[in-house]
């Protein structure tokens, strides 16, 4: 008998005869036209008109039968839930057969039929059926408090489902647990908060011993399940990671990756002294080789993981090269992850079989993975310093293929070579320079003019190789634009004398003619930067370069300790955490390792050590495409420019006459809006940066005065948004100048250098009145603490809400993003003290509309804060407190109501007459944050805001 | 969890369809077949993003095949015809071995037991899973201990590393003839006695994907060029290599116990060097 004849049923009237057929007497005619029924469902049809014929066969002895109702019974109950009551009965009733296959098909078709109706009815069977005699039954109500919940969350709670479903893990069959702990866990995602899986050594103990007993899918539940689990130290971690461990040798993928999770996160806590830990280390080899002979889909997830593995653990697969070697016919997605994990795999024990395997890739037809091997080359060349030169000439041999995008890859794998191992391959420039014609790529061209640039001493006719690339300047991309211009003022440094007029010609093209802002500043700083002078041009632009990291691509640590939680799922599939992909936030908790127990304290290297790079050694990120300049100048961000320009006047300018024509109307551009030559980078250490740095070292001069409200720091910037860099800080006012208190944390793998800092226009000007000076570059897992002098002088732009800062903060890695809002009370100056007369007239000036009345809650008076002695101070009345008369006193310390203009009246309501400091004349700044934003502001007299183009006049008084 | 699970055609055609949860609608099918079966280019990864959940991926994967593997078992291959006349049975078999998006028990030995016969009781399906810890004891004394269960099963699988006499010298002779043509000559060779024989040989000679034809000269066996597989299969019905074990030497010479070993070596790739300049 075969059922594909339902699907050719197509004519009129169809289910006019299959309401006859269902109505009719014989089983078989019944049945028929059940499946009938059900295969019009699979391909669309709507076929619900059907509902209570077919509902009306459900009353039959017939299992198979029933089980084709149910299956329709499950996809037409929510467009006919009134119908759907119909159905109750029967299923109550099944609930109750002997046969303990037709309780549990009830219970769990019930538990499918997602209508709020049938739920309430469903609640007394499933009561009975999780305290059924048989386990299959039990093992199907547990899932079906599940399938409950998530239709009627609530409902479940109330009737005390979730506690039996917590029984069951300590059901006699193990079959029934690992579907408890499968419900029990997906319910606790979407309550995060709850404990309700509270595990505890006793109920770890019965997982394990179900884990040994269940069914392959039981032992990934509950696996999953373990590692969720935090032991209370090593012992208790390393006895799990003992039970765990035969879970390696099982022949399903999930099973073994889900293992391989609990025992990777237990290894956290045990100490790698341990004899155990080594051990360990070599079972976990051989079961992760084996997922490779698994299906290709299940190796890609194999090895999607695996490279998380080796990046946390390198030395558990360092043997293990030639399992992750392509075969010709493994699919292309496979083939690409195991060419990523061969390089990090690669060292000098390997070296020679892994040249050998990547030149035979380079020879494949996927353009991709050709192009990878290649990069593979240059990467090995890099990591493993005896085989650069073997690397160098299979590249060579590669280019000589001339296949175009083996010849590009090559070029650009050889400009980092070049980077790595500087004045050593230099032979090879002239065969490069062979191929220029036919490089058609962006990264390539920019690469090529790299290499030029940087050797143009050598190369005889560099201006003319450069000038080549000159004509079409602005169809190129920015990329290569950007280059091109580096290279051509690199080129004159080294050659002033033949080369003046191509740099002139691109200090032009790259400044009037272009409308990208990038390479205009860049354009102007090298032309401001070679006419005030030339030497430091030369110091600047030829400056040695920091050294390139051996390894590329790495996961940043917090990150991959999140991965390492995930591991199996689609998160460590993805490479990202749950968070970026999940919708709705649902189910996402952020995981993390677990610490190291005291116990287990090694003296050892910090965890997050990358894969051979002991720390603490100098490393560098290769700048990843389309940021190839990275190391240059990278000068997106300089040092504020806000602070007093430095000593280099537009006269000495003019002096220079090399470049004069160009720099009078440079100087008249309007764009141009910063003072001149003030975007040096301060990493850059020209002679002037030192000079600038004493200048306004302030923050090691500010004595520390007692009394200004300090917040705690707080962190700005997480780790996670900022590859490895933490940010916190607050924001302090000690004596008259402002300071934001940062401390920068490094929890990269890689040293941090070349910090710098910029604000965006914000309501009060506020901008750093120096660079940030981070003396050292800073290591991993070093934190600094620095004080960032600020100013109010910069530019002004109202933000929302009005205390909100945005901080731009550089380092060599990138530049990163965030927003903070500063407490108001640091704008507040000091010496508020005001004459009574002027205070009072001053007040009256002010609009009544302009004024704004606020009680500070919760403020408690404190004794010991002595009364500053309100010497012709403040006014006892003020007119505009009308409704409340109170006594007024500058204490601020004992200040019930705070007075502030009120919220939604204009910013430009009138211009202070006279925009001194002190001397203030109540504006009223849109949305003006509440004193929440600080308050108590500490025992200083009334505090007048700072920036003349906001005063604001506040009163404190007492009840 | 798993959210649904659909089987299609060759042309992106649903034919069955179960859905467990609400966030996986047919738009879910819709955008497999889109991004999948009706791809543009090569697809560049198993898994195609429709999911809100971080399922355990590798527990679906598993499980996917899996159930090829039942179905395999129940009516042969799949095939959308096989499909479509066990449309029913395939309904009855997902509702007993994924319920809710969470895998049941799914051994096939198990499962027969009931899934074809109505009303049977109920111990069949709660019986512990038949292996206990197999190979617990092989990592130290290279033995395993198990109870068998009724029907087809799996010990265990293993590899191995160490000492690997390959059954085959492939020794390939590649020569470039001319400009448009490739002369290749494969000889296979066996390393061990003529007493053992090897069964379904099968040898598999990649081909430039812009082969346009292929003259076979073949001495044993039969060999045919797929163009779908840019490959000469070669097929030899029998080599020598074939296991036959010792007698076992049982005591109790009433009772007939019987093994049979059958090795399967697997696949191995043997790689040329092309001549330089080629």
């Amino acid at each position: 008998m075969t059922d594909s004849k339902y699907f050719t049923t197509t004519k009129k009237g169809e289910i006019f005869e299959l309401k006859a057929e269902l109505n009719s007497d014989k089983k078989e005619k019944k049945k028929e036209a059940v499946k009938k029924v059900i295969a019009s469902m699979t391909v669309g049809k709507d076929v619900s008109a059907l509902f209570p014929d077919v509902v009306n066969c459900m009353q039959t002895d017939n299992l198979e039968l029933k089980k084709l109702v149910y299956l329709y019974l499950m996809n037409y109950a929510k467009s006919q839930p009134d119908m759907a009551i119909m159905a109750v009965n029967t299923f109550v009733k099944d609930c109750e057969d002997p046969n303990p296959l037709i309780r549990a098909l009830a219970v769990r078709t019930m538990g499918c039929i997602r209508v709020d109706k049938i739920t309430e009815y469903l609640c007394e069977p499933l009561r009975k059926c999780l305290k059924d005699e048989d386990p299959y039954v039990r093992k199907t109500a547990a899932v079906c408090v599940a399938k409950l919940h998530d239709i009627n969350a609530q409902l479940v709670e109330d009737q005390g489902f979730l506690d039996t479903l917590k029984d069951l893990i300590s059901d006699s069959n193990p079959m029934v647990v690992a579907n408890a702990v499968a419900a029990l866990s997906e319910i606790a995602e979407s309550h995060p908060s709850s404990n309700l899986l509270d595990l505890n050594p006793q109920s770890i103990n019965k997982l394990l011993t179900a884990l040994n007993e269940c069914t392959e899918w039981g032992q990934i539940f509950i696996l999953d399940c373990l590692a969720n689990y935090t032991p209370k130290d090593d012992r208790e971690a390393q006895s799990i990671c003992e039970r765990v461990t035969p879970r390696l040798s099982h022949a399903n993928s999930a099973v073994v990756l889900s293992a391989v999770k609990v025992l990777m996160k237990f290894m956290e806590m045990l100490s790698k002294d341990l004899d155990y830990y080594g051990t360990l280390l070599k079972k976990l080899a051989p079961p992760l080789v084996t997922l490779l002979s698994a299906e290709p889909e299940l190796q890609y997830v194999a090895l999607r993981n695996i490279n998380l593995i080796v990046q946390k653990r390198p030395e558990i697969l360092k043997h293990e090269m030639k399992v992750f070697f392509v075969k010709y016919n493994d699919p292309i997605y496979v083939k690409l992850e195991k060419l990523d994990i061969m390089i990090r795999l690669a060292s000098q024990a390997n070296i020679a079989q892994v040249l050998a395997e990547l030149k035979e890739y380079a020879t494949e037809v996927d353009v991709d993975f050709v192009r990878k091997a290649v990069r593979a080359i240059g990467r090995c060349a890099i990591k493993v310093e005896q085989s650069a030169e073997r690397c160098v000439s299979t590249l060579l041999d590669l280019i000589q293929t001339k296949v175009n995008y083996v010849v590009q890859e090559a070029i650009v794998v050889i400009k980092d070579i070049f980077r790595k191992y500087p004045n050593k391959y230099e032979s090879v420039i002239a065969t490069l320079c062979e191929n220029l014609d036919s490089l058609d790529e962006p990264e390539a061209r920019a690469a090529m003019i790299w290499i030029v640039g940087e050797y143009a001493e050598r190369i005889d006719n560099a201006d003319e190789l450069l000038e080549s690339f000159l004509e079409g300047f602005h169809d190129e991309s920015t990329q290569v634009q950007l280059q091109l211009l580096t290279a051509i003022v690199k080129l004159f440094l080294k050659k002033p004398t033949e080369t003046q007029e191509l740099v002139q010609q691109v200090l032009s093209l790259a400044t009037q003619d272009s409308d990208n802002p990038d390479l205009r500043d860049r354009g102007y700083i090298y032309w401001r930067l070679l006419s005030t002078d030339p030497v430091a041009a030369k110091e600047v632009v030829l400056a040695e370069k920091p050294l390139i990291s051996e390894e590329t691509d790495l996961i940043e640590p917090t990150l991959l300790d999140e991965l390492i939680c995930y591991i199996g799922t689609l998160a460590s599939v993805y490479h990202k955490p749950p968070s970026a992909f999940v919708e709705g936030g649902r189910g996402v908790v952020h995981k993390s390792l677990p610490p190291r127990t005291a116990s287990s304290e090694s003296t050892e290297s910090p965890e997050t050590a990358p894969a051979g790079a002991p720390p603490g050694e100098q490393l560098d990120v290769i700048p990843t495409q389309g940021d190839l300049l990275g190391d240059l100048l990278n000068l997106d961000l300089g040092p504020p420019v806000s602070g007093p320009p430095l000593a280099t006047s537009s006269v000495q300018m003019g002096a220079v006459d090399l470049l004069g024509s160009g720099l009078d109307s440079l100087i008249g551009t309007p764009n141009f809006v910063s003072p001149p030559a003030t975007a040096v980078p301060a990493n850059l250490g020209a002679p002037m940066g030192s000079g600038l740095s004493d200048l306004f070292d302030l923050a090691s001069g500010v004595g520390t005065l007692s009394g200004s409200y300090v917040a705690p720091k707080a962190v700005w910037l997480p780790a996670m948004k900022a590859k490895g860099l933490e940010i916190s800080g607050t924001f302090t006012r000690q004596v008259g100048s402002i300071s934001m208190d940062l401390q920068l944390t490094n929890k990269a793998l890689q040293v941090m250098t070349d910090f710098a800092i910029q604000f965006n226009r914000n309501s009060f000007g506020l901008a750093p009145a120096a660079p940030l000076q981070v003396h050292a570059p800073l290591s991993p897992n070093q934190t600094v603490e620095i004080s960032l002098p600020l100013n109010t002088v910069g530019s002004v732009m109202k933000m929302e809400p009005l205390n909100n800062l945005q901080v731009a903060v550089k380092n060599n890695i990138d530049v990163f993003y965030f927003s903070t809002l500063y407490p108001l009370h640091i704008l507040f100056v000091e010496d508020g003290k005001m004459d009574r007369q002027m205070f009072l007239a001053t007040w009256k000036d002010i609009p009544n509309e302009n004024e704004a009345q606020f009680q500070i809650r919760d403020c408690p008076l404190n004794a010991a804060v002595p009364e500053v002695p309100s010497t012709g101070g403040v006014p006892a009345r003020v007119p505009g407190l009308r409704d409340h008369p109170q006594e007024l006193r500058p204490h601020p310390a004992s200040a019930p109501a705070f007075h502030q203009p009120r919220r939604g009246a204009p910013w430009e309501v009138a211009a202070p007459p006279s925009p001194g400091r002190g001397r203030a004349r109540l504006l009223a700044p849109t949305g003006f944050p509440g004193p929440d934003s600080r308050a108590c502001p500490g025992p200083r007299d009334t505090p007048v805001l700072e920036n003349p183009l906001f005063p604001l006049l506040l009163m404190f008084s007492v009840r | 969890m798993t959210g649904g699970l659909f089987i299609y055609n060759h042309k992106g055609e649903v034919l069955i369809s179960q859905v467990y949860r609400d966030d996986i609608g047919r738009n879910a099918a819709v955008a497999f077949r889109v991004n999948v079966i009706h791809a543009r280019q090569q697809v560049r990864s198993p898994v195609t993003n429709i999911a809100r959940t971080t399922v355990n991926a590798a527990m679906v994967f598993e499980f996917l095949c899996k159930m090829c593997d039942i179905m395999a078992a129940y009516f042969g291959k799949i095939s959308e015809e096989n499909v479509k006349n066990n449309l029913v049975l395939i309904y009855q078999l997902l509702d007993e071995i994924l319920d809710f998006g969470y895998p049941e028990n799914s051994e096939t030995g198990t499962l027969k037991t009931f899934i074809t016969q109505q009303g049977i009781k109920s111990q069949h399906q709660t019986k512990k899973s038949s292996l206990r810890s197999p190979a617990s004891k092989f990592d130290s004394e290279r033995s395993i201990s198990f109870i068998p269960p009724d029907g087809e099963f799996e010990v265990m699988r293993y590899g191995t590393t160490k000492d690997i006499t390959l059954p085959f010298r492939v020794i390939p002779l590649v020569r470039e003839v001319g400009r448009t043509k490739l002369e290749v000559k494969v000889v296979i060779k066996s390393n061990f006695k003529p007493s053992l024989l090897a069964q379904k040989i099968e040898v598999r000679i990649p081909t430039p994907l812009n082969t346009s034809g292929v003259q076979v000269i073949c001495m044993k066996g039969k060999a045919k060029y797929e163009a779908s597989e840019n490959a000469i299969m070669w097929k030899i019905k029998v080599l020598y290599l074939k296991v036959f074990e010792p007698k076992l030497d049982y005591s109790d010479h009433d009772v007939i116990k019987w093994v049979r070993y059958i090795g399967r070596s697997g696949i191995y790739e043997t790689r040329c060097q092309l001549p330089s300049g080629s």
